[in-house]
């Protein structure tokens, strides 16, 4: 999607004129307090929290079973006994939507997690070493980058079969390009940084010199990226769903839902707005609680 | 520059080359033979007939010669002939490619527009109510699904309203749906963009020079301030028509807009190789040259930036 | 001045009783046919050719019964009748078919139909180095002969009931000689032929239009319209979303559409426009398996996965209701289809008849997970169908609840056709739910006779069943020897017929004269807009 601030970081191209790499602290471990007193932050954190809890009881709170087809319910629209209205099969809304918050939430989770738990030694180990390595890891990158991720992960889903984890695992492997642009910009900004030329000097190995200090030091930028990408997965499966290659039936996932609901708008819209609804409601708390996390970090991030 | 330039247009060698490798790489793993796929529910010809077309596509070989083949004849120009309607790989794109990139632009238009207006006036009314409505309005632009935003956009306008046309790419008048939906989404991150960067310019120093100096307003913001103000947003733009060129297939299906992500989606689907092949190079190479484009920008806006 | 103005009421009083028998017969009499005007239809893809020697998509044959006439069409009885031919003989051995044909058509590019223009059709068709995909329907036939201008001779290698009907298909086109030798192999995009509308303009991707044949002669009896087509052309617009169909019909950008589910439930109760269903369709929904994996060869297993799908739920919950129970092989349309044979051989659905069938075969439930389990094996399957239709996938989603209701787990598994023609003959799957058009009773043939489609099952009992149903030239003793093979497909559950779907068209109000030939496919010829 054209979410341009998912998976991008600026090239190491230029944002500010003059920008002092000094001014990038770690993270306090105090940043919690001011993180919270913001409202954006409050407003995401507690749609964060509500979907969460949602997706823990989900078994609880739901009005009906999810999966349970009665033909003769089909299509009904918003009433007292459905809240959210039926589906095409009779199934209640309310309780689909519940169960779906499950599958949006490990979503993010797992792609955004194998896209850093590959991108960001590629990018650690790439800005590190620096030189040859360095040049043609970036190379590769561009060629990632230039390659539409939507055949990428057709060719994923297709190999492995179609199904949800494997939509994951194909959005995250086609993430890993940015952040592993992201993170080589952070190290390249760190690595001229008297600590690091210390413990370098003190004879630490460059293993320990990456992982103690240059790391740690690029964290903050990862959590915000991680935060920020999130939605860009959600969006990314749901696109998946549309050509037939994410969630299998009868899964509640919320974006194979509103894709599925399509041709229903006219007759039957509930079954497309709320689903909508939701992946937006879903997508903004990220996006606010990411914001607020950005700020309160590194305001120096403010480019991505 | 001149140099740079050039430097540049060869990297596009590599990249070419790299994204044709991945896609005959994928060809050897996915499964779906696009013959059997013509034929699926229907009753299969005999296998003479199976096998000439098997030839005609030069299906019959291994596929490390497919390969060699297949580089051999992109650099001569050919992109193959689509398993489907038989016709040049590139006399079918060329047929989709404009509506791809009219939309692309038409997008970016709107975007341009929309997006930098709300973030300079974002940035000069700060901390205002207007800015907090924009604020939020970019926050929605960011958290909307473009094909929701499209369902309903269609539904208003044109089945409701009747304004504009449901689908089809006939005329300007059927891009200005499309447009509206991806640039207005756009426009957001543009808006975010524009606004922190405003303001940091406008808080520099030779600004505030500017003004003790008495300069007007006006002046110092479209002068000086907007033009150092744009180069992140530059950067967004760059990376944005990538996307909008890549993902904006959901769009074309939704409006029915012939561009060349539906067209792509669909031989997918069909395993029209040759098809997905010449669609994903000339995307590849697309992307690489407005990446260029944008970087040249780059120092045409700041004098300080010097490429080696 | 007094004189002038009575003249002038006098004249406005003889004209007003001129016209007044129009003010009031307006309504009552014949409407007055309009002719002119651009008929505005959809299609779902590209075609890939219009050349009926090199395509069989079913777009693409949507398209080319406009541009090409057939030597016969099925009248409304069911029966061979004659189009560009007038009459035929067929020999004693039942293996000679001769056609005389009618003469003073000609093609569009103005060259004359002829003998001779349709030996040159059916060779192009039958020769190996054109490949022709249609080319094995007609396999049959050994030699295609013009005796003279007019008449024509097919020989056959053996008697093949179901000649006639494949010669009304559109790949038996009567192309034009002298366009094939013009274009070469561009014909497909210059498509040249004598039917009621001629080519008239592609734009890929985009839309093709078709123009009237003002040289047309109409031979068809079931065709009210005699000669040129009333309206002045029709374009195509390609619109493969439905959500986009149904809105550009809503907004009046499109004239007629065909009905899925969803469009059939906003747009039948629907006074502004105009629709029409076809209950008794060519085609049918039915499970299939994949036999060489146990337990799916054993019939008795496939039976009670049978009795446990609630066939009723699939019609009123997949198809909305749009579609008839059918537990006959065959679709319900199809001559040689008869309720009988289901009732007494069908496979109906009873949850308590599948469970205990389960358990005399060994399969019993385990009250820990309760799913089923037979010597260690747990009965868990995998259920395929193809992604894009609402139908097969709610129908399967029906089906997974029913079997997991008797102890079944199933996991449905929804892939794109490409896939699923890749996996399917690799016999990576345990079931699927499958839907088939044809309108002729060879059709069990098509997906019966060994190796059946999917090329898994032989079964030479019925194979010999099915080669006499295609070599039975007698019309009342072939539909026996249908019922007969149908009757033994039932007995070996070698599928589980489930419904056949309902034929449903859509039109704008304005649209007038629609009326339906025996495929159900609207005729065209006759239809006139109103605007």
């Amino acid at each position: 999607m054209s979410d341009a601030v998912a998976g991008s970081s600026t090239r190491g191209r230029p944002i500010k004129a003059a920008v002092s790499i000094d001014e990038r602290v770690r993270p306090r471990r105090s940043f919690l307090k001011p993180l919270f007193r913001k409202r954006p932050a409050q407003i995401g954190g507690g749609i964060i929290l509500l979907l969460v809890l949602c997706a823990i009881s989900a078994p609880f709170i739901s009005p009906y079973d999810p999966y349970r087809i009665i033909t003769s319910d089909r299509l009904k629209p918003p009433s007292a006994q459905h809240w959210l209205g039926t589906d095409d099969l009779g199934r209640d809304q309310l309780s689909r939507i519940i169960h779906g918050t499950r599958t949006t939430l490990s979503i993010g989770i797992i792609s955004v997690g194998i896209a850093m738990a590959i991108g960001v030694p590629i990018g650690v180990f790439s800005g590190y070493y620096g030189g040859r390595v360095d040049l043609l890891v970036m190379r590769w990158i561009d060629i990632m980058l230039a390659f539409p991720y939507i055949l990428l992960a057709l060719a994923i889903v297709a190999t492995l079969g179609p199904n949800l984890r494997n939509a994951m695992i194909a959005i995250g492997i086609s993430s890993v390009p940015g952040w592993a642009r992201l993170v080589r910009g952070n190290v390249l900004a760190v690595k001229g940084n008297d600590y690091v030329t210390a413990a370098r000097a003190l004879g630490a190995s460059d293993g320990r010199v990456m992982f103690a200090h240059v790391l740690p030091n690029t964290l903050s930028s990862a959590v915000v990226l991680a935060t920020l990408q999130y939605p860009a997965a959600v969006l990314a499966a749901a696109a998946l769903s549309f050509v037939g290659l994410g969630a299998q039936p009868p899964s509640p996932e919320w974006g194979a839902l509103l894709v599925g609901a399509r041709d229903w708008i006219w007759t039957a819209s509930w079954l497309v707005n709320y689903p909508g609804v939701a992946i937006f409601l879903t997508i903004l708390a990220f996006n606010l609680f990411g914001n607020a996390l950005r700020d309160t970090l590194d305001p120096t991030l403010r480019d991505l | 520059m001149v140099v740079y330039a050039t430097r540049r247009l060869l990297f596009l060698v590599p990249v070419v080359l790299g994204v044709l490798t991945l896609v005959f790489l994928i060809r050897a793993l996915v499964p779906g033979d696009p013959i059997d796929i013509l034929f699926f529910g229907q009753m299969r010809p005999d296998k003479a007939t199976v096998d000439a077309m098997r030839r005609e596509y030069g299906l019959d070989v291994s596929l490390p010669v497919q390969y060699i083949r297949f580089l051999g004849s992109v650099v001569r120009g050919d992109l193959g002939k689509s398993v489907r309607t038989r016709r040049p790989v590139r006399a079918e794109i060329q047929a989709r490619y404009k509506n791809t990139l009219l939309l692309a632009f038409g997008s970016l238009a709107v975007a341009v527009v929309v997006g930098l207006s709300m973030g300079i006036l974002a940035a000069v009314k700060r901390d205002t109510p207007v800015d907090t409505v924009t604020m939020i309005l970019a926050m929605w632009g960011l958290s909307m699904p473009a094909f929701w935003f499209g369902l309903i956009m269609i539904s208003v306008f044109s089945v409701r309203l009747r304004w504009l046309p449901v689908m089809g790419s006939e005329s300007l008048k059927h891009l200005i749906l499309p447009a509206l939906t991806l640039g207005l989404i756009a426009s957001t991150v543009l808006a975010r963009i524009t606004r922190s960067s405003m303001l940091d310019v406008l808080s520099a120093q030779y600004i505030r020079t500017a003004r003790a100096k008495g300069l007007q307003y006006g002046v110092i913001i479209l002068r000086h301030a907007l033009k150092n103000a744009l180069i992140p947003v530059v950067t967004i733009l760059g990376l944005q028509m990538g996307g909008l060129l890549g993902g904006a297939f959901i769009i074309e299906i939704v409006f029915s807009w012939h561009g060349v992500g539906e067209m792509a989606v669909q031989a997918i689907q069909q395993r029209d190789f040759p098809v997905v092949q010449g669609v994903v190079v000339v995307v590849a190479v697309t992307y690489v040259l407005i990446n260029l484009a944008v970087d040249l920008t780059y120092s045409a806006l700041d004098p300080r930036i010097v490429y080696e | 001045m007094k004189r002038r103005w009575s003249v002038v009421v006098v004249a406005l009083v003889l004209a007003g009783l001129l016209v007044a028998p129009g003010w009031f017969s307006g309504q009552t009499a014949a409407q007055e046919i309009r002719r002119g005007g651009t008929l505005r239809l959809v299609l779902g893809e590209d075609p890939d050719s219009l050349d009926p020697h090199v395509t069989v998509s079913a777009t693409a044959s949507g398209l080319q019964a406009f541009i090409y006439d057939r030597l016969v069409y099925i009248n409304q009885n069911g029966l061979p009748a004659g189009r560009l031919a007038s009459s035929w003989t067929v020999s004693a051995d039942q293996k000679v078919v001769t056609f005389k044909l009618r003469t003073g058509i000609k093609f569009h590019d103005g060259t004359a139909f002829n003998a001779q223009a349709v030996e040159f059709t059916f060779k192009r068709l039958l020769d190996p180095a054109q490949a022709a995909p249609a080319r094995a329907q007609f396999s049959e036939v050994k030699d295609v002969k013009a005796l003279n201008d007019t008449t024509v001779q097919f020989t056959l290698e053996k008697p093949f009931a179901p000649f006639f009907t494949n010669l009304t298909t559109s790949y038996a086109g009567i192309i034009s000689p002298t366009a094939v030798r013009k274009f070469g192999k561009d014909f497909g995009r210059n498509p040249v032929g004598t039917g009621p509308f001629k080519f008239d303009s592609w734009i890929a991707g985009s839309s093709i239009v078709l123009a009237r044949n003002p040289d047309y002669q109409q031979f068809r009896e079931d065709v009210q319209n005699k000669g040129p087509v009333h309206v002045a052309s029709i374009i195509f617009k390609i619109v493969p979303a439905i959500g986009t169909r149904i809105a550009a019909m809503e907004a009046g950008e499109l004239d007629v559409i065909p009905l899925t589910l969803t469009a059939a439930t906003r747009f039948l109760n629907d006074n502004r426009f105009k629709t029409v269903v076809k209950k008794d369709a060519f085609n049918f929904v039915f499970i299939e398996f994949n036999y060489k994996r146990p337990p799916f060869d054993n019939p008795k297993f496939r039976a009670a996965l049978g009795w446990a799908v609630d066939k009723k739920a699939i019609v009123e919950g997949a198809w909305g209701g749009f579609a008839t129970l059918n537990l006959n092989p065959i679709p319900v349309g199809v001559a040689g289809y008869d309720e009988k044979i289901g009732k007494q051989y069908g496979i109906g659905f009873d949850p308590r008849k599948a469970a205990t069938m389960l358990d005399e075969l060994g399969w019993r439930v385990n009250p820990a997970t309760r799913v089923r389990e037979n010597s260690g094996r747990t009965a868990k399957f995998s259920c395929w169908t193809y992604s894009g239709f609402d139908t097969v996938k709610r129908g399967c989603e029906i089906i997974q609840a029913n079997l997991k209701d008797v102890g079944i787990d199933v996991d449905v598994k929804l892939t794109d056709f490409g896939t699923m023609s890749a996996e399917m003959p690799k016999a990576q799957f345990d079931f699927d739910l499958m839907r088939w058009t044809w309108a002729e009773p060879n059709i069990l043939s098509l997906l019966f006779k060994a190796p059946g489609w999917r090329q898994l099952y032989s079964d030479s009992e019925l194979d010999t069943a099915l080669d006499r149903a295609d070599t039975t030239m007698n019309a009342a003793r072939r539909l026996d020897v249908v019922k007969q093979a149908q009757v033994m497909i039932l007995q070996k559950a070698i599928v589980i017929p489930i419904l056949t779907d309902w034929l449903m068209t859509a039109a704008q109000s304005y649209v007038e004269n629609i009326r339906l030939d025996y495929f159900g496919g609207i005729i065209y010829e006759d239809v006139w807009l109103k605007k």
